[in-house]
């Protein structure tokens, strides 16, 4: 016997499936509830990997002194709303904070590790051993599917991650990935030794070939869905969707304005959005300019300055560019990290993990922006009122897109929650 | 005694080296454990465990240590290695050289000559070593993590002893002994290994180290079998009783079949005869091209090469399948297609960098070595639930280990219920199975069997009532935090009703827990493992799905019964079912279709097995067979150097299988990290369905065609590097050799697709290969082979801006692949890879035939 997914991956099973997956039926009654307003279609998680210090970014406190005095590494100064205000290094996104939502109150139990933290941010669950989580950008990809035809629903530029992965969902709904903007993901990038003429050539037997194949194997299901995905695959990486990773089409002016390699992913995440990619996840990979990245243990806070300056810049302009173009509005940018860091300073003058409060940041989808929900005490250290917790950060991402965060999904035949019990916060609503 | 196989004193006679058996090496070595674990050279204490001889100061491998089941067990930590040997040295000065990683020390007549330092700890902040540039020329580079010491010294003359100790582990470390060896020189000559005459320059050294690391692994098997005697013995006795056991139950009747109904075998008249009372013909035989290459790939996981096709054609004898079936079972890749699966299904999860994500220990060695000593299956799952030997170096202890998660035990409960008895118990982890019979208890029961303790179920596995106002749809009975003591619940299952003198130890519940999985009288044990072997092969299990019974009944229950008995009357042996389904007319018929997996058990018939698409690994393994080529890979680790507390950092060696790759994953992002080759294999075999996180037990892959698979093939690193004419491809001195363009089209064709070219390819080649065929040779030379090049980035010092720019650089190396050859004129290589490009990216590549 098949099992429910099987059957419906099986009965479902054409190229254009593949590719734009469609949602699995639902027991409509088993999941009322939740009432999704959400109006985005399309979502970039920018991921601080490392564990991004809220004190030093969107939750300022009192100044410490580097050593032996706790606080805030830098200043901090007001925004476009009034009451809020960020560190001084985030001064171009300040200015736009009005679309923006900061989450300060996030929270989880795990801090020895980075993986188990990261994987908690990503998939929402615990690891149990009996099943392999999705990801939030899968789950998206599962739900959604892409927003065109022939083009994938998620896209990560960054290393591949087990926590990036679709888990139980499957391979169909995992991501590509690229790690460097000007070289795109390995298998849509044709080599370059293959000129237009031999790929022409190449096509040309490879048809003869298939024909071949196809005739002697006719009626063969699996041989003809295989060869289907084969010809699918060549117009995925033809010309029509490939263009959109030549960055060289834009103005040489507003590349500059996104800045170094982190805002040039983020260009390109705007790119992957207006081409129809549902869902991009953008790892921040300037972990050169400090050596640590955002994981500023001892010596790597001497220059997360830069890296903030970085992410300001690059936010910033995107934000900008999105609403230039009039898709802020339909477009979810999400900024997070696995855990916060306290506001003590270690030994080296940099800090350590924590993760009973941190900050995330919600931008443009259409969502309320404009403030910041939940509070946390004056060194940032415990929640003082409106804690979120990471399913509800979960689902609030999904309810913005239009997702209902009661929904089930499932692994074969059994029903698993798309978030743990997660509510989304309410005020970001209308 | 060690006795020293005849090929390898062939292999010897060739070297520079005597050819004395290896028992007769001048260079006594022992093995002291009990060392206090100190960065300091105090043997107190220290006791000789094990005794060899090397042919000169050369230590590259440890012998491996077994316990009386033959499972490799750990050394103490650290221990040393102690080389001596009296030898004839020259008179006057000569310099001497030391290369070790940890500690080492080299002593002539009692006097320290050359000391070198003790491992540095951890670090993540340094910076990138120089390059490995030797001081010296017509050396070797120094590894990764080792350093060097030379010296001048002025000798008598005459015999000398000379000692060398080498400490290996300590401080938690990986016992990883490198490469310790003595070099001497005199004057401005080279370097020579000390005690005999071996060269110290980059190739002649490579061809010692695998020498000398070869001959330490037929050394360990030799071991292992004389370690496990006892062991043999007790599973003999164990086989002796189940055979007794079964007399006394009546065996299936072999059903009657009509004339023409196809019977190489009586699995064939089980099948044949539902075939006939439901009226549906059987597909016909494959030819002999289609049963070579499937039955090929079944066994080895790999294609048959063009040299076993054509001794298969040769063999007119009537039966030439089954005597081809005999050579593949004996064959030691049988192994190597074995683990991948029993990775999945037993969910083996090593993480090479502070593993959190549910991760296991490397049990992969065991599960290899079980397949290449072919254990009886009744050990293999007993041995792997006993979990004994090596965490990290590859015991089934490894097993046990399940990081970060809240009830091990009853994680490892649900995968073995689920592996050997085909009973999933996975909701019962957290609450009441609803829809089977399994409770909560049930689950922790088993569990508290395997820790030999009462467990608690902890709050985090249990599901939380009225949270929300919302009635969960389960039923929780067992509330967290009440004590669960170690019993056999499950009665409906699987009695537990033991034959007596079975077990060795009755009051461990452990090994309670095993024998009742493995006992004759357990007949749910054999006909799950008989039905995972059938689905393997035929492509639809007689039960499906084949780890989850609970609703399943069997499309032919007579058969599946008789699988069983023959299992276990044959002593538990999986090469004697595989050989009874291979040998039938239902494995060698035509394929199509799902093999009517998806039917119900009635309709179920196997008149034709089902198309089965290659796994993961055997893409992997038959592309770079294909292509005659190595993978290349990095060595799995992210700590080469040996500086990281092993609980933390793993070591996975040098994949040469697909199944030996593990995931990179380690969410940090840095380029530092990547392992640009190891990466791009990965992300064919992820693509295609191989889990680069095995947290839960899998039996069936997700094999769902996406267009990424088909891309990473047409464009993707691999790919190209199969389909590019490079000077280290295999296809390339294919297109080299003095042949016509038909013999040419031939023998591509039998490599890449194990059959020969219609007429139409034929001509299609033809007309693509003719022009310039004649002229394609340019008789450019072969260039010599170039050496891997080793990146000196590790842990140690990732951190740094230079380790990202080199490891960035080899991403590009990686990216560009391998150069093509110059000995072919470009236009015609180019045509021949493209002609290659479209086979490998047929559909028929990626399918069993």
């Amino acid at each position: 016997m098949l099992t429910r997914r099987e059957f419906l991956a099986r009965s479902g099973l054409t190229a254009a499936a593949i590719l734009h997956p469609t949602a699995w039926r639902l027991d409509a009654a088993e999941e009322k509830g939740e009432d999704v307003r959400g109006k985005a279609d399309s979502c970039i998680f920018l991921w601080l990997g490392g564990g991004a210090c809220h004190l030093d970014t969107w939750d300022p406190k009192r100044k410490g002194d580097g050593r032996k005095v706790a606080g805030s590494a830098y200043d901090a100064i007001p925004t476009a709303v009034s009451g809020v205000s960020v560190c001084q290094h985030l001064s171009r996104t300040a200015k736009r904070l009005d679309r923006c939502a900061l989450l300060r109150t996030l929270h989880h139990d795990v801090i020895d590790e980075h993986a188990a933290a990261t994987n908690r941010l990503h998939t929402g669950f615990a690891t149990t051993g009996t099943l392999v989580y999705p990801s939030v950008g899968s789950v998206v990809a599962h739900q959604k599917g892409a927003r065109q035809e022939g083009v994938p629903a998620y896209v990560v530029m960054g290393y591949p991650n087990v926590t990036r992965g679709p888990g139980f969902l499957g391979a169909k709904h995992g991501y590509i990935y690229l790690t460097e903007t000007d070289v795109g993901p390995n298998g849509l990038v044709r080599p370059p030794d293959i000129s237009d003429a031999r790929q022409a050539r190449r096509e040309a037997l490879l048809e003869k070939v298939r024909a071949g194949c196809l005739e002697k194997h006719r009626g063969d299901e699996p041989v003809a869905d295989y060869s289907a995905v084969g010809v699918a695959g060549l117009k995925l990486a033809g010309p029509q969707f490939m263009s959109a990773f030549d960055l060289k089409n834009e103005p040489a002016t507003l590349r500059e304005v996104y800045g170094g390699e982190f805002g040039q992913r983020c260009l390109l995440a705007r790119r992957l959005v207006q081409s129809g990619v549902r869902f991009v996840e953008v790892s921040f990979n300037l972990n050169f300019v400090n050596g640590t990245g955002w994981d500023t243990h001892n010596e790597g806070q001497q220059k997360q300055h830069v890296l903030i300056d970085q992410l300001d810049q690059a936010l910033a302009a995107l934000i900008q560019d999105l609403e230039g173009k009039k898709l802020l509005d339909r477009t979810l940018i999400v900024v997070a990290t696995e855990f916060g860091r306290p506001a003590e300073f270690d030994s080296g003058g940099g800090r350590g993990h924590q993760s009973q409060a941190f900050s995330a940041v919600l931008v443009g989808g259409g969502l309320r922006t404009g403030r910041a929900v939940g509070e946390t005490d004056e060194l940032g250290k415990r929640i003082v009122s409106r804690p979120i917790s990471v399913p509800d950060f979960h689902a609030t991402i999904y309810a913005a897109l239009g997702i209902n965060p009661a929904r089930r999904l499932y692994d074969g035949d059994r029903p698993v929650p798309i978030t743990d019990a997660g509510k989304p916060v309410s005020e970001l609503f209308v | 005694m060690i006795r020293t196989p005849a090929w390898l004193v062939l292999f010897a006679g060739l070297s520079l080296l005597p050819a004395a058996p290896a028992d007769e090496n001048p260079v006594k070595v022992e093995v002291l454990e009990g060392i206090p674990d100190k960065r300091a050279w105090s043997l107190d204490g220290a006791r000789t465990t094990e005794s060899y001889s090397e042919p000169g100061f050369a230590l590259v491998a440890v012998p491996r240590k077994f316990n009386t089941r033959g499972l490799i067990l750990d050394r103490s930590s650290p221990f040393v290695l102690r080389a001596e040997g009296k030898i004839e040295l020259p008179a006057g000065e000569v310099r001497l050289l030391l290369r070790s990683r940890n500690s080492a020390r080299l002593f002539i007549d009692g006097r320290l000559v050359l000391e070198t330092g003790f491992i540095k700890v951890g670090g993540s902040h340094e910076a990138v070593p120089n390059a490995s540039i030797a001081k010296e020329k017509d050396l070797a580079p120094l590894p990764m993590g080792h350093q060097e010491k030379l010296t001048k010294v002025r000798l008598p003359g005459g015999a000398q002893t000379i000692r060398l100790e080498a400490m290996v582990g300590g401080q938690g470390l990986r016992p990883e002994l490198g490469e310790v060896y003595v070099g001497m020189a005199r004057d401005n000559e080279p370097f020579h290994l000390l005690g005999t005459s071996v060269s110290l320059g980059v190739e002649s050294w490579d061809k010692y180290l695998a020498r000398s690391r070869s001959r330490h692994q037929s050394r360990d098997r030799q071991a292992r079998t004389e370690a496990q005697t006892e062991e043999v013995a007790y599973w003999q006795r164990r086989h002796a009783l189940a055979r007794r056991e079964l007399t006394d139950t009546p065996a299936p009747v072999v059903p009657a079949v009509a004339a023409g109904t196809p019977v190489f075998n009586p699995i064939d008249r089980f099948i044949g005869r539902k075939l006939e009372d439901k009226g549906v013909a059987s597909a016909a035989l494959t030819d002999d091209h289609t049963f070579l290459r499937r039955v090929t790939l079944d066994t080895t996981g790999l294609p048959p090469t063009p040299a076993e096709i054509d001794a298969f054609l040769r063999d007119r004898s009537a039966d030439r399948r089954a005597k081809v079936i005999d050579r593949l079972l004996a064959d030691a890749r049988w192994a190597d297609h074995w683990v991948g699966y029993w990775q999945d299904v037993l969910a083996e999860n090593p993480g090479i960098l502070k593993p959190t994500l549910n991760n296991t220990g490397p049990f992969r060695w065991w599960l290899h070595q079980a397949f290449l000593d072919n254990y009886p299956f009744d050990r293999f799952a007993t041995e792997l639930m006993l979990m004994e030997g090596s965490v990290y170096g590859g015991g089934p202890v490894g097993f046990a280990v399940a990081t970060q998660n809240d009830a091990p035990m009853a994680a490892k409960a649900h995968v073995l219920a689920r592996a050997f008895l085909g009973a999933d118990v996975q909701c019962a982890r957290c609450h009441d199975a609803p829809h089977q019979p399994f409770k909560q208890k049930d689950v922790f029961s088993m569990a508290a069997m395997l820790a030999r303790e009462p467990l608690k179920v902890p709050a985090t596995s249990s599901v939380k009532m009225n949270e929300g106002g919302r009635k969960p749809r389960v039923a929780v009975t067992l509330q967290p935090g009440v004590p669960v003591s170690p019993a056999w619940t499950l009665t409906d299952l699987v009695n537990a009703d033991l034959p007596a003198d079975v077990l060795r130890a009755p009051r461990d519940s452990r090994e309670q827990l095993a024998v009742i999985f493995t006992s004759p009288r357990n007949d749910r044990f054999a006909r799950v493992i008989v039905n995972r072997l059938w689905k393997r092969y035929v492509g639809a299990g007689l039960v499906e799905p084949v780890d989850d019974w609970n609703d399943a009944r069997a499309s032919h229950p007579d058969l599946l019964n008789t699988l069983g008995r023959e299992l276990v009357t044959h002593g538990y042996d999986l090469k004697h079912v595989a050989r009874l389904i291979l040998n039938s007319h239902c494995y060698q018929r035509e394929a199509k279709g799902d093999g009517g997996a998806s039917l119900a058990p009635e309709n179920r018939l196997f008149a034709a097995p089902a198309r089965r698409r290659l796994s993961a690994e055997q893409i992997v393994d038959s592309l770079f067979a294909v292509a005659g080529k190595e993978f290349g890979a990095e060595e799995l680790t992210l700590d080469p150097e040996g500086r990281q507390r092993m609980s933390e950092m793993l070591n996975l060696g040098t994949p040469r299988r697909a199944w030996e790759f593990t995931s990179l994953s380690n969410d940090r992002d840095r380029p530092a990290l990547s392992l640009p080759v190891t990466q791009s294999v990965i992300d064919v075999l992820t693509a295609f369905g191989w889990r680069d996180a095995r947290q839960n037990p899998l039996t069936v892959r997700d094999e769902t065609p996406t267009a990424l698979q088909p891309l990473l093939l047409a464009n993707g690193t691999v790919g190209s590097r199969i389909t590019r004419l490079s000077d280290d491809s295999a296809l390339t001195d294919v297109c080299l050799e003095d042949k016509s363009v038909g013999d040419l089209t031939d023998s591509v064709y039998l490599r890449v697709l194990g059959r020969l070219p219609t007429a139409a390819e034929r001509e299609t080649c033809t007309e693509l290969l003719e022009d310039g065929f004649t002229k394609r040779r340019t008789g450019a030379p072969a260039p010599p082979r170039t050496l891997r090049k080793r990146s000196s980035v590790s842990w140690a010092n990732h951190l740094s801006p230079e380790a990202t720019r080199i490891k960035l650089e080899l991403e590009r190396a990686a990216r560009a692949g391998d150069p093509p050859t110059e000995r072919l004129t470009r236009d015609w290589r180019e045509r021949m890879e493209d002609m290659l490009w479209a086979l490998v990216n047929s559909p028929e590549f990626v399918f069993i035939p």
